[in-house]
């Protein structure tokens, strides 16, 4: 029996499950038995697990990017937009290298296209947006545009919709998202699916949804960009990657629940409508395709959770306009409006109207620090500044909350 | 065995992998989509920087599709693939030496997202946002050491084995910088605790 505290390398072994089984059990008698090495276990749990989560990840629209300029490197095309991306050393030094080997690659495809026939008439290049030109892909951009179409007269509807009511027409997405997870999440078992023919897959989620349902369907399938393994963590087969990162995606499990999927959709989706809403020229369809993706799916999200007074309803009744304007807002309503904004905030019933509410909350706690701010509040307002902008899903909002804080910065910058 | 783009994403690594190396490096970027968040969080840890983040992890992507030969089967390509970037991201922080830490006015360059934001989402409880804050700039006080073992066993939950080939040390300094760098980050989180009072609804 152990009467001293174990050394600080074998308390955390033993957290770490990486202590022999003998010295497993005696460091576990004491731990058991010794409330301040519990303590400390579980403040360096805690502690751990806040550092999975508070590393925001950059948006989606970073990573395709990132994985367009690495397949450009590896296979030494390098893709237009991706140079910039691509470190000029290693990048010339890669594809040299690669340039050497794509004979050889381009005989074994060749020989493996004899041996599997035509198959790969309709197989995507490396970086391709959209396929050939075989008639599929052209029905699939005709089918995408419709779905374009469609789906932004959805949003543009429910938009309206939902601030004051539950909305029928989300219906088509609310139906979309039930049927996601058929044709996204392999079985346990299956360790070697079978190729399944990708146009049944494209269809099958639309025969359970309305018209609406299976244009975005149509849209997600053609935007020729598969679920990510970060995205849809149930996607991946067994002995992956994913498998092994377990713990930290577990981690944000544990304390995401069961909205971590539309969590992480949500955050994807807050960064890529900005970024769409400033390149609006020279866009190209795949970045459209994201955009509204990211749209789609952070309506989908965000609808079937409403419940109880929304923004519209705490706003209308301190006579507030939606997005903050300190031309028509006084700052006794603000502070006023503040429980309550902050309530609707804390309780995740802000929805789609979060960053309407971080902005009307930098204000009050600028009123309230009328003029002077500890670094704390400073750090605070900058923050739910910031994250107006980043969650505003309307160009008002996102260009109040950036004037809100250039104002704010460049009037309040600590001296340092 | 060939699969259409779309059904890439229900292949196994190792299946991608036989792939990759028959000549279809096209399978390779499903390898990338699958390991890119995880690999950009070991690799941005160390580094601190998204840009010297992103550089580090393009680099190791195009490593590990240089080495994919030698990838033992059977192996899981994630931990394998970690290491690649640990080791990239450590030498480039040796190289380099890039002592600019985040500071919260930083603008954020593409894709980055400012230490005051990483913890935001809009339905956590604020108590939490503000643990995590805290939590991220104990982190970033840390040393160089401590970061990179701490961001080897956190984020992209090495062995201590896997961690111990990572760094070239043996498993007994890992065990005992490991646990260094955890008091460290303890201390640090006891030290900016107090100052940290709740002072706005979040």
């Amino acid at each position: 029996m152990m009467t001293n505290h174990p050394s600080p390398e074998d308390l955390f072994a033993y957290r770490d499950g990486e202590l022999e089984p003998e010295k497993r059990s005696l460091i576990e008698a004491h731990v058991l038995s010794c409330s301040a090495c519990l303590t400390r276990l579980d403040d360096m749990s805690d502690a751990e697990g806040m550092l999975r989560q508070g590393l925001q990840d950059p948006n989606e629209a970073y990573f395709e990017r990132m994985t367009e300029s690495v397949m450009g490197r590896v296979t030494g095309t390098a893709p237009a937009g991706a140079a910039a991306g691509a470190p000029a050393r290693a990048g010339s030094a890669e594809r040299q290298k690669s340039a050497g080997d794509e004979p050889k690659r381009a005989r074994e495809a060749e020989s493996r296209d004899e041996r599997a026939g035509r198959r790969s008439k309709f197989d995507d290049g490396p970086r391709s947006r959209a396929p050939g030109l075989p008639w599929p892909a052209i029905l699939s951009a005709a089918s995408a545009a419709a779905a374009v179409v469609v789906v932004v007269v959805m949003l543009v509807q429910r938009q309206d919709a939902w601030r004051h009511a539950p909305a029928p027409g989300v219906v088509g997405l609310e139906e979309k998202k039930k049927a996601e997870p058929l044709d996204v999440v392999a079985p346990e078992d299956q360790a070697v699916p079978a190729p399944a023919p990708t146009d049944a897959n494209r269809e099958q989620p639309a025969e359970g949804g309305t018209v609406a349902g299976a244009a975005k369907d149509e849209l997600l399938a053609k935007s020729a960009e598969p679920p990510t393994a970060a995205e849809q963590p149930s996607a991946a087969a067994p002995s992956l990657p994913s498998a092994d990162l377990a713990p930290v995606l577990s981690a944000k499990e544990d304390a995401a629940g069961s909205k971590r999927e539309g969590e992480i959709r949500t955050q994807s989706a807050a960064g890529a409508l900005p970024e769409a809403a400033e390149q609006k020229q020279g866009i190209d369809l795949g970045d459209r395709v994201d955009a509204l993706r990211a749209r789609a799916d952070a309506a989908a999200r965000f609808a079937p959770t409403r419940a109880g007074p929304g923004f519209a309803e705490v706003t209308g009744r301190y006579g507030l306009p939606l997005v903050y304007d300190p031309a028509r807002v006084p700052g006794s309503t603000l502070l006023r409006a503040e429980g309550d904004l902050r309530l609707l905030y804390q309780t995740g019933r802000a929805g789609d109207d979060s960053a309407r509410v971080r902005l009307y909350l930098a204000e009050a706690a600028r009123e309230r620090g009328a003029g002077s701010f500890d670094a704390e509040t400073f750090d605070a307002i900058v923050h739910h500044y910031r994250r107006a902008v980043e969650l505003a899903r309307d160009p008002e909002t996102a260009r109040m909350a950036r004037k809100r804080l250039e104002d704010f910065v460049s009037r309040n910058a600590p001296q340092e | 065995m060939t699969a259409a783009r779309s059904d890439r994403t229900q292949l196994a690594d190792d299946e991608l992998i036989r792939l990759v190396r028959a000549g279809e490096t096209d399978a390779f970027a499903e390898l990338v989509r699958r390991t890119r968040r995880d690999g950009y969080r070991l690799a941005r840890r160390i580094l601190r920087r998204h840009e010297d983040a992103d550089d580090a992890l393009q680099d190791s992507y195009v490593k590990a599709f240089r080495a994919l030969d030698r990838f033992e089967e059977g192996r899981a390509f994630g931990p394998w693939f970690a290491t690649i970037v640990a080791r990239t991201a450590l030498s480039a922080l040796r190289q380099e030496k890039r002592r600019a830490t985040a500071s919260l006015d930083d603008p954020a360059p593409e894709g980055n997202v400012p230490l005051a934001e990483r913890v935001a989402d809009p339905e956590q409880d604020p108590a939490l946002l503000e643990q995590w804050l805290l939590a991220e700039r104990a982190f970033e006080a840390l040393s160089d050491e401590h970061r990179a073992i701490l961001a080897l066993r956190v984020d992209a939950d090495l062995s201590y084995a896997d961690i111990a080939a990572t760094l070239g040390v043996p498993l007994g300094t890992v065990m005992s910088r490991l646990a260094r760098a955890r008091e460290a980050l303890l201390e640090e989180m006891r030290e900016l605790a107090p100052k940290r009072r709740m002072v706005d609804p979040r």
